[in-house]
């Protein structure tokens, strides 16, 4: 028996309690739904074999393909399913993509390449992406902070980026300094991805070209700093970073709320240095 | 009643969001015409993307002479030689563009061009692919195009009916899904690039969505459909949904083989698995019916990939092994794949032109009308559609058609050239729909919903209407199909026009234009009275006469098929 | 017992020195040979591979070669330096990228990474069976207190690349000591450390969530198995005048619940 708790409109749900086989794939369930108790229930699916991303929502709270998910997968008896925005569903199970579709744009979202025929194309791990938005609603930078163009932008934004005869890296650069570096690596795009793609990888390749600009934003200053901070403790040494990002005054406040740590007894106020620097240092340093 | 309505006024208004409908957007758009796709999906999430195998395409002058050769030939002398020339010449240059914008397609080093995989009744290696998702990649490269063009999209509207103006199509009324209400778009040219009709059948590979709305509207508007009981049954679908198992798994290498484990393709055709489809279909349609299948109703054979060294199988078949895990729990490097033959591919649609523009039932273009993709029968694929020419007739000719409709399309002046006949065709729309809500006496005691008559539809279509035809079953299938009819009739709505996100609604307009469609099917299939390419007649009348197309015409209430000459 | 080589990470030297003493006197109170070796620099904080993914290998890579030195497991109490030692370790199965890594290696001064050594979390590893009836003989009931278990993100995602599941080990470990557990909605919630500087608005957000929760649940403490997380959600909660909870790291609240 498998109880069934499913989003309708208005924060009800509806319950149905259900003699399911374990290997029954969810979207199965939910057409059985539609024929045979509720013909409005909507969702929506298209393909049902996990190639067009339609069907993406939330069981207890994980983001999955329904299509390609069987009950069985999970450990409770109870499944909570909801849409996949569940903070501003539409109605039953339909997600409102249009914010996911538009984050596309943040970048240029079209290859530009420069003279010359029959070249040679980057193969690229962004073809295998249904855009089924998975990625983005799990993520809660896109929930907190409307910087973030998301994983799946990214991805695609990379495969452009990789392209070496591409006219218009500065400005998908320009676009990506500003964009980008919101990510918490919470790697929750990389874990429920239907697709195995890896976007932390993809906002890592796009971070480092974003080195390669001229200007700095706080996300590359940030990156130095670390970065900077290893090559001179071999550890990160917190003050050295903040200093780094802020200026002397400007890192201050910063410093100063970790007094109360420091009257803890758990700061270590002399500097900490990895014992032979010297080969963290010549491994920094470029070939 | 419909003033409030939103009128959405364009040059050229394409319908269906799938490669075809966005090579001609992009197309009118780089023409320099106001242009907007509507599609009752986000582009994105259309069927075109389930495209697995590849694109063909000759690289060089001799091999697309071959190219041409070997489409007509296994298009069972039903093909346009023109069209054909246009689609195999023009394949260099649709996949430069698409190497230019960033396709990803495999490479081959030694040669420094696309890599080339062999396929079904081709003589050389020139379909192109990008692994097994060479569809979803076209797509991607597509959509990106289409938004650099300009294109506009309107999703998630669901199309009811086309506007005509005197014998002009001016435009097309639908209902916006969010919101349930009715929305016309007035537009100088129109391009149905909806797609096929899979859905009417039980086994298919396409999606729940190609229920061929585009086809109905054209037939409701007067429009024929040229050759529609041509239907391809894909030799490989999954057993027992009939998802696609790509053709470019047999490209590969894979054999068929039966419950003697017998690779039996080689009995039937000199080039073995990689024959063309309509051949490989039959031949497991008959070794089924030999009781050569597998499984307690021997119902199924098997595809075994196994002499296909694992690394290049999941470097260019990852989606294959995806699928068969996902659905089967199996893998295809140690377990047999089973599969069906499964409903692919409408080869018949509304007849076009080169150029892309709708013909009437003499031959005469519409005005105002063009089509392109699967909903279209511009002649390329005769009886019988050769693995991977789909992809580029979507591309080939979408573009034409675009191009056709810019140059040609109507100035509109004015906000809606018609907009009495757009609100008459809209309140009768109403009207209808209303009688569908009412309790009256013929409602009684059904409790059907369209889903219901859906699927009874896809058993009926199954049985009698599909690998193979017999006179008999074509008139069990009618007499069937007339009472389900019926039945449609008592289903009742609980909803009308206005309620937001009516998925009961798609659902029943959705029946309603399959029903419509199957209606159809039934009597162009009747009009061919003998086996030609995909579709066999087990009780052939007579063989060797002049191939002909069909013509089906909805008249008077009712349909009306008749024999054209090439 | 062989000897284990315990990696502490930069935070626990530096500001976090509670959980790093705490983890020493673990260890000596398990009677578990550890060896901690001053040569170890930081895993790169997970913004290394921002700056140059072949830098981060060979950084972490040498971490590894010193570990190798002496032991054959590595326990790590911070998640994301187990994080980015395993992602290492995964790379450098690959025999080119390990050759070319080696080189720069060697050009360094430092000997060959051979890839046999295992890594752990500290949390799994106190969990395993062998350690857990170890403890089983030391911890006394305390004090019975509300307690909410949080293992943040990088313990347990990608779980393509991490081999440990870390499901139930903390609550397994609190049980030991006597806790009441209120379990959190989603323990593997990420605190938001890592955006800190970058993402504020996300960072505070992902903190004040984790704090609401434990003051909807009345708990006075909140049971931490990373130092980042630890300190990323502890001067949060310095910041408003909200409840605070105590935030401990598990290998402290084990030690609280031993004899003296």
């Amino acid at each position: 028996m498998t109880i069934l708790r499913i989003y309708r409109s208005d924060k009800n749900y509806d319950i149905h309690r259900l003699d399911i086989k374990p290997e029954t794939k969810l979207l199965t369930l939910f057409e059985q739904i539609r024929t045979k108790i509720d013909s409005t229930f909507a969702f929506s699916s298209e393909c049902r074999h996990g190639i067009c991303g339609s069907c993406a929502v939330k069981v207890n709270g994980i983001p999955v393909l329904a299509c390609k998910t069987e009950i069985g997968s999970f450990r409770s008896g109870v499944l909570r399913i909801e849409p996949l925005n569940s903070a501003s569903p539409k109605i039953d199970l339909l997600s409102d993509f249009e914010p996911f579709f538009q984050s596309f744009s943040r970048f240029p979202d079209f290859a530009e390449p420069g003279h010359g025929e029959n070249t040679r194309p980057i193969p690229s791990d962004a073809v295998r992406c249904t855009q089924c938005g998975i990625c983005f609603y799990s993520c809660p930078s896109i929930e907190f902070d409307d910087g973030f163009a998301g994983p799946a932008a990214i991805v695609k934004a990379e495969r452009f980026l990789s392209d070496p005869t591409d006219r218009l890296t500065r400005s998908r650069l320009e676009a990506a300094t500003e964009n980008v570096y919101q990510c918490v690596k919470c790697f929750r795009c990389e874990e429920y991805c239907p697709r195995g793609l890896k976007p932390e990888h993809s906002i890592e390749a796009v971070r480092r070209r974003c080195l390669t600009l001229p200007e700095d934003s706080l996300g590359t200053v940030h990156t130095k700093a670390l970065f900077d901070s290893i090559f001179h403790y071999g550890k990160i040494n917190e003050v050295f970073a903040a200093r780094y990002i802020f200026g002397f005054r400007g890192s201050l406040p910063l410093i100063l709320s970790g007094l109360p740590f420091l009257f803890k007894r758990r700061v270590r106020i002399r500097p900490v240095f990895s014992k032979n620097i010297r080969e963290i240092r010549k491994l920094l340093e470029d070939e | 009643m419909f003033r409030n309505s939103r009128v959405t006024v364009c040059d050229v208004l394409v319908i269906g969001g799938g490669l075809a409908g966005l090579s001609a957007a992009t197309a009118a758009a780089e023409a320099g015409k106001k242009t907007v796709v509507v599609s009752k999906n986000h582009p994105l999430r259309s069927h075109s993307a389930a495209a697995a195998g590849g694109i063909n395409a000759a690289l060089t002058e001799e091999d697309a002479a071959l190219h041409i050769e070997e489409t007509i030939a296994a298009g069972c002398g039903l093909c346009s030689r023109n069209a054909v020339e246009i689609l195999c010449r023009e394949a260099v240059g649709v996949i430069n563009r698409f190497l230019k914008n960033g396709t990803p397609f495999q490479w081959n080093e030694t040669r420094n061009e696309p890599e080339g995989r062999p396929f079904g009744a081709m003589s050389t290696p020139r379909t192109r692919f990008v692994g097994d998702r060479t569809g979803a990649a076209l797509m991607q490269t597509a959509f990106e195009q289409a938004k650099k063009a300009g294109v506009r999209f309107e999703y998630s509207v669901f199309l009811i009916d086309l506007i005509k103006h005197g014998s002009r199509m001016t435009g097309v009324y639908g209902i916006r899904f969010e919101t349930g209400a009715i929305e016309f778009f007035s537009a100088g040219a129109v391009i149905l690039a909806t797609g096929g009709a899979g859905a009417l059948f039980d086994i298919t590979s396409n999606g729940i969505g190609s229920t061929g709305d585009g086809a109905a509207m054209a037939l409701r508007a007067g429009v024929p459909l040229r050759d529609w009981e041509l239907i391809q049954f894909h030799p490989t679908g999954l057993y027992p949904s009939g998802f696609l198992i790509s053709e470019a798994a047999r490209g590969e290498g894979a054999i068929l083989r039966n419950k003697n484990m017998e690779a039996f393709m080689g009995r039937y055709h000199e080039k073995a698995d990689l024959a063309p489809r309509d051949a490989v279909t039959r031949a497991i349609v008959t070794e089924l019916k030999c009781g050569r299948g597998f499984g307690k109703r021997g119902d199924f054979v098997l595809l075994d990939c196994r002499n296909i060294p694992p690394e290049r199988l999941f470097a260019r078949l990852p989606e294959l092994c995806d699928l068969t895990e996902t659905v089967l729990h199996i893998h295809p490097t140690t377990h047999l794949i089973p599969v069906i033959p499964t409903a692919h591919y409408f080869m018949g649609g509304v007849a076009c032109d080169l150029d892309g523009r709708a013909l009437d039932g003499i031959g005469f273009p519409v005005p105002g009308l063009y089509a392109a993709g699967e909903c279209a029968c511009t002649g390329v694929h005769g009886a019988n559609r050769v693995g991977g020419n789909s992809l580029l007739e979507a591309v080939v000719f979408g573009t034409r058609a675009g191009q056709t409709a810019a140059a040609e399309c109507a100035d509109l002046k004015t906000p809606s050239s018609s907009p009495e006949a757009a609100t008459e065709a809209a309140a009768s729309f109403n009207e209808r729909l209303t009688l569908f809500q009412s309790d009256n006496e013929n409602s009684r005691g059904s409790v059907e919903t369209p889903l219901d008559c859906r699927r009874e539809l896809k058993e009926i279509m199954s049985a009698y209407c599909s690998t193979a035809h017999t006179t008999v079953r074509h008139k069990q299938g009618i007499a069937k199909l007339t009472l389900l009819n019926r039945r449609f009739a008592r289903c009742r709505l609980k909803n009308g026009l206005g309620q937001p996100f009516n998925t009961e609604l798609k659902d029943f307009l959705e029946t309603e234009n399959l029903l419509f469609l199957a209606a159809a099917l039934f009597s162009a299939a009747e009009e061919r009275s003998e086996s030609v390419g995909a579709f066999y007649r087990e009780d052939q009348l007579y063989a060797g006469a002049a191939p002909y197309h069909t013509a089906t015409e909805w008249r008077k209430g009712r349909f009306l098929t008749e024999r054209r000459p090439l | 017992m062989e000897t284990i080589v315990f990696f502490p990470g930069c935070m626990p030297i530096s500001i976090a020195r509670h959980q790093y003493r705490a983890e020493r006197k673990l260890l000596k109170k398990l009677d578990i040979p550890f060896i901690e070796c001053p040569e170890f620099s930081c895993c790169g904080g997970g913004h290394l591979q921002d700056a140059d993914e072949v830098k981060f290998l060979a950084l972490n890579a040498r971490n590894l070669v010193y570990a190798e030195r002496h032991g054959r497991l590595l326990v790590t109490g911070c998640s994301t330096c187990y994080q980015n030692l395993v992602r290492t370790a995964e790379a450098l199965k690959d025999e080119t990228l390990r050759s070319r890594i080696n080189r720069r290696l060697n050009a360094a001064g430092v000997d060959d990474y051979r890839g046999i050594v295992e890594i752990r979390h500290m949390l799994n590893f106190l969990a395993s069976p062998e350690i857990f009836s170890l403890l089983e003989n030391l911890v006394i009931h305390r004090k019975e207190q509300n307690i909410m278990p949080f293992y943040g993100c990088h313990i347990k995602r990608p779980s393509t690349l991490l081999p440990e599941n870390p499901d139930g080990n903390l609550e397994k470990l609190l049980t030991l000591c006597g806790a009441f557990i209120r379990p959190m909605r989603d323990p593997y919630v990420c605190c938001g450390f890592h955006g800190q500087i970058t993402s504020p608005k996300t960072s505070n957000a992902l903190t004040d969530a984790i704090l609401n929760e434990a003051a909807e649940q009345q708990c006075e403490t909140i049971v931490t198995v990373c130092p980042l997380c630890a300190f990323n959600i502890e001067s949060r909660s310095m910041q408003n005048d909200r409840p605070r909870p105590k935030i401990v790291p598990v290998e402290e609240m084990l030690l609280k619940s031993m004899r003296r």
